[in-house]
């Protein structure tokens, strides 16, 4: 029995052993842990496709052109061909479109804080891929001619983002470096002085990388930066050199106009809106394009932005749109009644997919066309209680019947019309009787089927510029690049009424329900507030 | 499940439950919609057969709250296990005293979400024609654990008790999601998700996920009582977790602790004990998320290379190499008594706190970084406060008892030493934590700056409303009314607090009830920022309080006005009783009560809860702040017997 006990004794004494030795073997001090759904950095970048892949990354960030949640607000909202107004209880956000439209906007602005974000997301992506790519050279895992052509093509890219920048915040920081940066980049020293600079810089970076930029302008560079792009970029450039820098570069535009025209890779598209149709990747016009996507890249719903609720019937839409921004009654006029590019608004009474008339049971009492939804070119007001159904609708870009919530247009940044313009404006500056002016603007004319001009005067390329490129996000600089005075109320069918409020330059000048701005500081838009708290070194752009 | 073996010398403990939950998880945003939803509008409309038959308004920020409760399915189920495993030797034999402890734990979970909303519900369902999703998740945690114990007197009246151990815990979670919409029916609910349209199109979400986090622990303790009059305890504690930066995973912890019997030295009249004691003590908080330190690669939708779509990889955060433990530094002097044949007791008791690299999701400037917020470790706050509690028997009779409990707490309040590291200069001051409310995103609520407590809310002092526009104190005299002339209009963290709680029982009858106070408390009323706005009268239903600015016609500035001094007194609850005087066979006692819970809040705060915020979404830099998820508590009665057998 003794025997028996202490034999069990000893069986428990092994398993009690056993349990001990176990816990204690499993435990270690390691604390590396795997990561399963994520990949570290040393698990990627292993072969061609995948650095392809990585450089996606840094295109994506232009991904607000086509909707209201950054640059484009900043670009066409506070201009003379968007607005949108307080529609009782819906758009009001705190005042926040009122300021936007009225030029009273703070460094506490959503939009203004999400283009900085996102704009320098892009810088900080492409400094990234640079300094990856050169590294992956050094220990040999990528070849250097793919490196070189890969580096060239986001240092374009980069500058792009900087241009971005230059034109809506002027004195930015430049940062190139990824791993050494500063923690706190600091701002250059002053105003205009930095925003100089910051020119220079760009075309350094662009005249240096255009060589070795593909010159392919078919779908193996669509929505890429190619050679072509990079001249569009420095003809941009230029053009605006004199609101950048002071100094004018007229003939830096011609000559990287000429670029473009004489490769001929590119075209006017025959018909206007061929250009802006879903799946338009095989335009001739497009130069430079965000390539949306409703399944791949999603974020262009400019449809929703503008159309109001009911139309989601007119095109079978699988989301219901916000009855927001539309365009103002002035510029509706500024088109002639032949002009196909007038086709682009939507106005007068609404129809579904069957040619039923849309029953609107919320418009507000009083509204001049009742519960029937009809679009007028008039906004009643601004605020706080413009009409349901006030103000011609944007219907540019095609909706496809049936569209989910983002659309599959690509977005043209760059297109072959604006080179033409650009070198006719340029031209004309130089020599105000010049005659290729007059024909380049005459063909783009031409194809909106509006008869051709006689002479040019900056009133008639401004208005023109606004009629082709409209939420293209050309107007703002547009307007601070002619000066003030220019505009007028107006009549159907381009009949120019008694002018507004003059300004220092067109974006200063009054119009409907914006009065004159007392200072051109509004001109460039405030550093964000975060990002000034964030960063001691960065000083607020002057006036704000 | 126990099991003794070798004599009692070692116990084997085994432990196994499982636990299933099914949930009906509801739609918090019915809430937010009933507040601005027009309250005279009828809930049914039946020739609105686009909405199944609900009234709706055509606007966007407005749905029917019944609507969204009815014609949705929110559900999860769930199921846990748990199992622990411990194993104990007593070496008493060999070595007196001694002992060691094993203890495996295991914990495991899965959990269901169904979500259906049809193509008739105009929240979600509408524009989508009919929303399924499925979510499944799945957690794996263990913990192996390995404690040695010993315990002597020496000396006659020395005892010490010293402990030492080791200590491994993994945490695994995964989950898989699928969700997808455009149904030809609504009859299948989230039950069959391969007819949801959106998957042949490419516009259907799959995911899934998994991470894994682990820590490790070594620790020591020791306890030394001599003659029950001298007390001493110290402990260190070496802790690493996966979470921090490869060099910054460790951390060591000591602390120590030490008392005084004053009574066993000297006789104090009327006192029984008193019980004077100090200690001081380094404890660690780990980081709020897996892989913070970590440069991570995460999808990045697509990019077009030769006219495909090929997906693009970057970085999903900003990594922190050099994220490490936050450290709370504690001090804390206090004495305990009892007196007058215990019939009184009691605790004083001081601390003061000082918190070092607090672990903060920072806005870091852009550029350099890629993204605008980091995990860092950053500033350094110090905190100090009395408290006081007094238990007090009035009357301890047959038939009359009366117990009385008071609690008084005093808060200095949370101080800000420092704000910026090596790493980042952020400057003596900085404004933090938006409002949120459509337009005012980005207004900042929260003032912080050196030597200055956190909390302070920041804003424009509001005169009034003249003409339609704002009116703000001009602070700084210089005529113009801008940002300069922001102040400190608040503080979210309170001054002092009470607890007053008693109870009675008289022969048969029993009473006890519970107050408390809390003071010098501001909110921030985002309620109101949100609901109080004159030019939504025409289509939501607003706050009555708006008639006060009815004549505004500018767009909503923050400002003092939405911020309200919190202070309140509550009762939280009574009870009365009657015990009967019942003897029977089967019933042994039997007694029945009305209770009532949160029965009055005494209180000028407008919004639904005048407590104290003391983060703001985690972010304990930014107590002060009532966000819209706040809803009236309720108040509950509740009429009960309770039998004894």
């Amino acid at each position: 029995m003794k025997n028996h006990i202490e034999h069990k004794n000893r069986i428990w004494f092994l398993l009690l052993s056993a349990f001990l030795v176990a816990v204690t073997f499993t435990s270690c001090n390691k604390l590396d842990v795997k990561t399963y759904s994520q990949l570290t950095p040393n698990k990627f970048y292993k072969n061609p496709e995948q650095f392809v892949s990585a450089m996606g990354v840094a295109y994506r960030d232009l991904v607000n052109f086509g909707n209201h949640k950054g640059i484009f607000m900043l670009q066409e909202v506070g201009t003379d061909e968007a607005v949108i107004p307080q529609r009782g209880p819906d758009w009001y956000h705190g005042g926040e479109w009122i300021r936007f439209h009225q030029h009273t906007w703070d460094d506490r602005e959503d939009r203004i804080r999400t283009t900085w974000n996102t704009m320098f997301a892009g810088i900080s992506n492409t400094n990234r891929l640079i300094y990856q790519f050169n590294n992956l050279v050094k220990k040999g895992s990528m070849n250097a001619g793919t490196a070189t052509t890969y580096i060239a093509e986001l240092k374009v890219l980069r500058a792009f983002y900087y241009y971005l920048l230059l034109d809506t915040f002027g004195n930015v920081p430049i940062v190139t470096q990824f791993a050494n940066a500063s923690k706190a980049p600091a701002n250059n020293t002053d105003f205009q002085a930095g925003r100089d600079s910051l020119f220079n810089f760009i075309e350094r970076q662009v005249k240096d990388n255009i060589e070795k930029l593909s010159s392919a302008a078919d779908q193996s560079t669509f929505g890429r930066m190619n050679r072509w792009a990079a001249h569009f970029l420095l003809a941009k450039l230029y053009l605006n050199a004199k609101v950048y820098t002071g100094t004018p570069r007229w003939q830096d535009v011609v000559a990287q106009s000429d670029s473009i025209i004489n490769a001929g890779k590119y075209n006017l598209a025959p018909a206007f809106f061929s250009v802006f149709k879903t799946f338009n990747q095989n335009s001739p016009e497009i130069i430079f394009a965000i390539p949306y996507n409703a399944v791949f890249f999603q974020g262009f719903f400019i449809d929703r932005v503008t159309l109001a609720n009911l139309n989601q019937f007119t095109f079978n839409l699988t989301v219901n749109p916000w009855n927001g921004m539309a365009t103002l009654e002035n510029f509706y006029y500024s088109f002639l009644n032949t002009d196909v590019r007038k086709k682009g608004f939507m106005v007068g009474y609404q129809y579904d997919s069957k040619g039923n008339h849309l029953i609107d049971a919320s418009t507000f009492p009083g509204e001049p066309h009742g519960d029937t939804l009809y679009f007028t070119p008039e906004i009643n007001e601004l605020y706080p209680k413009a009409w349901r159904e006030a103000g011609a609708r944007f219907h540019k870009f095609e909706y496809a019947m049936g569209a989910t919530a983002n659309l599959s247009n690509a977005f043209p940044v760059f297109r072959y019309a604006d080179v033409l313009m650009m070198k006719a404006e340029a031209l004309w500056r130089m020599n105000p009787g010049s005659a290729e002016a007059l024909q380049l603007i005459n063909r783009i004319r031409a194809r909106a089927g509006t008869p051709g001009f006689t002479s040019l005067s900056a009133y008639k390329l401004l208005s023109e510029r606004g009629r082709e490129f409209y939420t293209e996000l050309w107007r703002r600089q547009d307007l601070i690049r002619f000066r003030g005075g220019l505009h007028y109320h107006m009549g159907p069918n381009d009949v120019k009424g008694a002018p507004y409020a003059a300004g220092a330059t067109a974006f200063n000048d009054a119009w409907w329900a914006k009065p004159v701005d007392p200072n051109t500081h509004v001109n460039v838009y405030p550093i964000p507030y975060a990002q000034l708290q964030a960063n001691p070194n960065l000083h607020q752009n002057p006036g704000y | 499940m126990t099991q003794y073996a070798l004599n009692h010398h070692a116990v084997f403990r085994f432990h196994l439950s499982t636990r299933s939950v099914n949930r009906q998880l509801g739609f918090p945003e019915a809430f937010r919609y009933a507040v601005n939803m027009n309250p005279t509008a009828p809930v049914m409309d039946p020739n609105n057969t686009l909405y199944g038959g609900y009234f709706q308004q055509n606007l966007t920020r407005a749905y029917n709250p019944v609507s969204i409760i009815d014609q949705n399915i929110n559900t999860s189920k769930g199921l846990n296990l748990s199992g622990d495993l411990s194993g104990e030797y007593d070496f008493s034999n060999y070595i007196p005293g001694l002992s060691i402890n094993a203890l495996y734990s295991h914990r495991q979970g899965l959990t269901n979400n169904n979500y259906f909303s049809p193509s008739t519900a105009k929240i979600n369902g509408f524009n989508h024609h009919g929303w399924a999703s499925k979510h499944n998740s799945n957690y794996v945690n263990w913990l192996a654990q390995t404690t040695l114990h010993y315990q002597r007197t020496v000396f006659k009246n020395l005892n010490f008790n010293i402990l030492g151990g080791y200590s491994y815990q993994d945490f695994v979670n995964s989950s898989t999601s699928v969700a997808g919409g455009n149904f030809l029916s609504n009859d299948f609910s989230f039950n069959n998700l391969s007819a949801a349209r959106d998957f042949n199109n490419g516009l259907g979400i799959i995911g899934s996920y998994k991470a894994e986090h682990k820590l490790i622990a070594y620790f020591g303790r020791i306890n030394l009582n001599f003659l029950d009059t001298y007390y001493l305890m110290a402990s260190i504690r070496r802790e690493g977790s996966s979470r921090f930066g490869k060099n910054e995973r460790w951390g060591n912890f000591p602390a120590i602790s030490g008392g005084i019997e004053v009574t066993r030295l000297v006789s104090i009249p009327y006192v029984n004990s008193l019980k004077v004691r100090a200690g001081y003590g380094i404890t660690g908080q780990d980081a709020p998320g897996d892989y913070l330190s970590e440069s991570l690669l995460g999808p990045h939708g697509y990019f077009l290379v030769n006219g495909q779509y090929i997906p693009s990889y970057g970085p999903t955060s900003n990594a922190n190499p050099n994220l490490k433990w936050e450290t709370k530094y504690g001090l804390d002097i206090g004495l305990d008594f009892r007196m007058f044949h215990n019939k009184l007791s009691g605790s004083f008791d001081y601390y003061h706190n000082t918190t070092k690299d607090l672990i903060y999701n920072a806005t870091v400037p852009v550029p350099p970084n890629l993204s605008s917020h980091e995990w860092i470790n950053v500033g350094k706050l110090a905190s100090a406060g009395f408290e006081a509690n007094i238990t007090a028997y009035i009357i301890r009779k047959q038939n009359f008892f009366w117990q009385s409990n008071a609690t008084f707490s005093l808060y200095k309040r949370t101080r800000l030493v420092s704000l910026s590291n090596k790493q980042f200069d952020f400057g003596k001051t900085q404004n933090i934590d938006v409002l949120g409310v459509p337009g005012m995103v980005n207004v900042l609520l929260i003032h912080l700056a050196e030597g200055q407590p956190i909390g302070q809310i920041w804003g424009p002092v509001y005169e009034g409303i003249k003409n339609g526009k704002w009116v703000f104190k001009d602070l700084n005299g210089d005529g113009k009314i801008n940002q300069k002339d922001d102040t400190v209009i608040g503080n979210g963290l309170p001054k002092w607090s009470f607890g007053f709680s008693n109870t009675i029982r008289y022969k048969n009858w029993n009473f006890s009830f519970n107050v408390v106070g809390v003071f010098g408390h501001d909110l921030v009323n985002t309620y109101r920022a949100f609901y109080q706005d004159p030019t939504e009268i025409a289509g939501y239903n607003v706050l009555e309080s708006t008639l006060q600015i009815e004549q505004l016609t500018e767009a909503h500035k923050f400002s003092s006005f939405f911020v309200e001094n919190a202070s309140y007194v509550r009762l939280n609850n009574a009870t009365l009783g009657y015990t009967l005087p019942i003897k029977h066979i089967l019933v042994s006692q039997a007694e029945v009560y009305l209770s009532g819970r949160n029965l009055f809040t005494i209180t000028r705060y407008t919004g639904a809860d005048p407590s104290v915020r003391y983060s703001d979404g985690g972010n304990l830099l930014a107590p002060g702040i009532d966000r819209r998820n706040t809803w009236f508590s309720a108040r509950m009665f509740t009429l009960g017997l309770n039998l004894t057998f």
